[in-house]
């Protein structure tokens, strides 16, 4: 039992971080009907920017934070300049795919153009531990559970309780009748892209400091793992991503302690055909979204 | 764009036919970037030292480098676009474990000799004419961490393995060894690479209570691991063997942050093939790589590191056997690589390219004993070595210790 609960206990760690990120990646599809594999080179930019700024002296969840307000302000500025144009030109859903695996592989060369490609560590120990029952926690992962449930949290009332969040939650449904109501979509997506770019940012940060090492991969590596979340919540769907990140981390740290490591991440992705089967839009009904791109213009 | 590469642009702009190249063939970018980026020192280095020795029959040597990434799929590619838009690449190097499989019969099928550094068992059963290998294989890399440890005199031990296609031969050799001297082996694991956490694994690990780790993976996976052993474990860590092929500076710099000067100096080893750091043919050797463009840290990794001293003495070989056989091609020279190694009875033992050079032009048969050590090639083509343990020092220089011999390492795989 002391296994299982121990497992669990890093599951929810892992699952945090893999919930920021999907939860980023599913408000891009769901707002903007983007599939953005670019994403996993957000996680890495925020990754490799959090570095410098560490390497400079300034404190890590500082780091987070300015990170965080860059990526906000570069994420709004890729869909404004690139997948808006791409869109305005009328490429297809599957063209502009491809056009953001290709932004992805752009975006991570020219972070081994700068940086090199060698293994960088921010160089962080993981602070003091603590223990639930058989949880054990350092107060790093501690600190990164409670920041990913106050952003979610915060998101959510951004959601229910702001104009800006019914307009979001409006413009998902129905972009042209959003519209029509007089909602200037086009802000509002901006605005998404933004919130979207600020959790890439948070979690790319997490991310570089959980794992110890990283490269100029780590977005790539975390691409299928993120996608595979949104997919298993409900693509598009906030809190979808939310469960499952936590579930896909669950999975795979249960599957490890049980099984062997080396297939826990097909554990996880059997999980995400499961899902799919058994509920086609994901566990929270997530909109099954066609294959033509919502009109920005 | 890497030093090598840059190197790569001054010198071929102004290369012209007389020129030869060595085409370098390792991952210079992605997460074993590390490995390209080493080759870099021995491989300027040796065509270095054969140019002032003279070139070969007339013929300046440079390195070409070519990026396989690290993949198969792109290193099909790119070997072959290297092959085909080069005519006067004479030899390769490097050929490392994670794309040799693909790239060994693309430079067998296109005559190019080459001399490979990776450890794959594969070339121990299945012949290649154009291929020669002064790397042992994995499952001797294997046996060599496992011995390690029983000189640790660990008692129990904990194995964990980073799926990868060098460790399908080195954790046989690694459990083999630890059977064969009746060492607790509490866990066994087979890890994916790179992974965000391997707590739930590391917890299982620590349960068992082992009082050494043998990991076998990547830099990223291993500082992952020794971070969350360090979290969940109160801070402690055993005491832990690494391969080389992780050595340099983000190594270093990690685990002395991660679990201070003394974890790192006293409860470290790294464990891989032996270089003879007094010989004549070393010290030139030495001086040959810091005279390169790389720093001075990762110069000391470099000459620590024997595999990686295996692509200067690959490319000395190659150039002795080019001038043994009066031609450059490949076709010609191929089978002179034997002819200049290996012990003849009459044969002038040389240490150096220009000695070589020197005893040939005087009509002696030669036999090339290198920063390697002797060079013996068995009927496949493979020459192996001795291994040793090293350690870091404080400042983050290598010191070599005990060495794991030939027959050691055969008493466990014979």
């Amino acid at each position: 039992m002391s296994v299982f609960v121990s497992a669990v206990g890093f599951g929810i760690a892992s699952g945090a971080v893999i919930a920021l990120a999907s939860l980023g990646f599913t408000l891009q599809f769901g707002l903007t009907n983007t599939l953005n594999i670019g994403y996993g080179s957000f996680i890495t930019l925020a990754a490799f920017i959090g570095y410098g700024f560490v390497q400079l002296g300034v404190n890590p969840w500082v780091t987070m934070l300015i990170v965080a307000l860059i990526m906000a302000v570069g994420s709004a500025a890729y869909y404004s300049g690139f997948i808006r144009s791409l869109v305005r030109r009328s490429v297809g859903f599957g063209s502009l795919v491809i056009a953001t695996a290709a932004a992805l592989i752009f975006i991570e060369y020219t972070i081994v153009l700068v940086a090199g490609p060698t293994t960088k560590s921010y160089g962080l120990t993981s602070g003091t531990t603590y223990h639930l029952w058989d949880i054990v926690w350092s107060s790093q992962q501690l600190a990164i559970i409670l920041l990913a449930a106050a952003l979610v949290g915060a998101f959510q009332m951004t959601l229910r309780m702001t104009r800006l969040g019914r307009a979001l939650r409006a413009t998902a449904v129905n972009r042209t009748l959003a519209r029509a109501c007089g909602i200037r979509v086009e802000r509002v997506s901006i605005a998404a892209w933004m919130i979207s770019g600020l959790l890439s940012g948070v979690a790319g940060v997490a991310l570089a400091m959980s794992t110890q090492a990283f490269t100029y991969t780590l977005g790539l590596t975390f691409l299928i793992v993120l996608i595979a979340a949104a997919v298993v919540g409900g693509i598009g769907e906030p809190l979808g991503a939310v469960a499952g990140g936590l579930i896909i981390g669950l999975v795979t740290q249960i599957s490890a302690a049980y099984w062997n490591p080396a297939y826990s991440d097909v554990a996880a992705f059997a999980l995400l055909i499961a899902a799919l089967l058994l509920r086609p839009t994901g566990l929270f009904g997530g909109q099954a979204r066609r294959s033509n791109v919502a009109a920005v213009a | 764009m890497t030093a090598l590469a840059c190197g790569l642009v001054t010198t071929t702009a102004g290369a012209s036919q007389s020129t030869l190249k060595i085409a370098a063939i390792a991952p210079l970018t992605g997460p074993t970037a590390t490995l390209g980026k080493f080759m870099e020192g021995p491989c300027a280095g040796a065509v270095g030292v054969v140019n002032k020795a003279g070139g070969v029959l007339g013929h300046k040597l440079v390195c070409y480098p070519v990026n396989d990434l690290g993949d198969p799929a792109d290193a099909v590619a790119n070997v072959s676009k290297a092959l085909a838009t080069n005519s006067n690449i004479v030899g390769a190097i490097g050929l490392t474990s994670a794309t040799a499989t693909t790239e060994v019969p693309i430079l067998n099928s296109a005559k190019v000799t080459m001399v490979s550094q990776n450890g794959l068992s594969e070339f121990t059963k299945r012949p290649y004419e154009y291929f020669w290998r002064m790397t042992p294989p994995d499952f001797d890399g294997g046996t060599a961490l496992g011995i390690a440890a029983v000189r640790a005199k660990f008692k129990k031990v904990a194995v964990i393995i980073q799926t990868s296609t060098a460790n399908t031969g080195t954790r046989p050799g690694i459990v083999a060894a630890l059977k064969k001297n009746h060492v607790k082996i509490t866990s066994n694991l087979l890890i994916p690479g790179d992974a965000s956490s391997y707590e739930s694994a590391v917890n299982r690990i620590r349960a068992q209570k082992p009082d050494g780790l043998i990991i076998s993976a990547d830099v990223q996976t291993t500082s992952t691991l020794l971070s969350e052993y360090k979290s969940l474990n109160s801070g402690k860590v055993p005491p832990v063997i690494l391969p080389t092929g992780i050595l340099g500076p983000s190594l270093f710099n990690g685990v002395k942050k991660l679990l201070g000067t003394a974890y790192l100096t006293h409860d470290l080893q790294l464990v891989g093939t032996y270089v003879n750091q007094q010989s004549g043919a070393f010290k030139l050797y030495a001086t040959a790589v810091k005279h390169t463009t790389i720093g001075a840290s990762e110069a000391s990794a470099i000459l620590a590191t024997q595999a990686i001293g295996t692509i200067y003495d690959g490319i000395i070989v190659m150039s002795l056997a080019m001038d043994a056989a009066h031609s450059t091609v490949p076709s010609v020279y191929n089978k002179y690589m034997t002819k200049v190694t290996g012990s003849h009875k009459g044969a002038v033992v040389v240490h150096t390219y220009a000695a070589g050079v020197k005893a040939l032009k005087a009509g002696h048969h030669i036999s090339y004993v290198g920063v390697t050590g002797p060079v013996s090639f068995d009927k496949l083509h493979n020459s192996t070595g001795e291994f040793a343990t090293f350690t870091y020092s404080a400042k983050g220089t290598v010191k070599t210790g005990k060495i794991i011999g030939e027959k050691t390492i055969q008493s466990v795989t014979k």
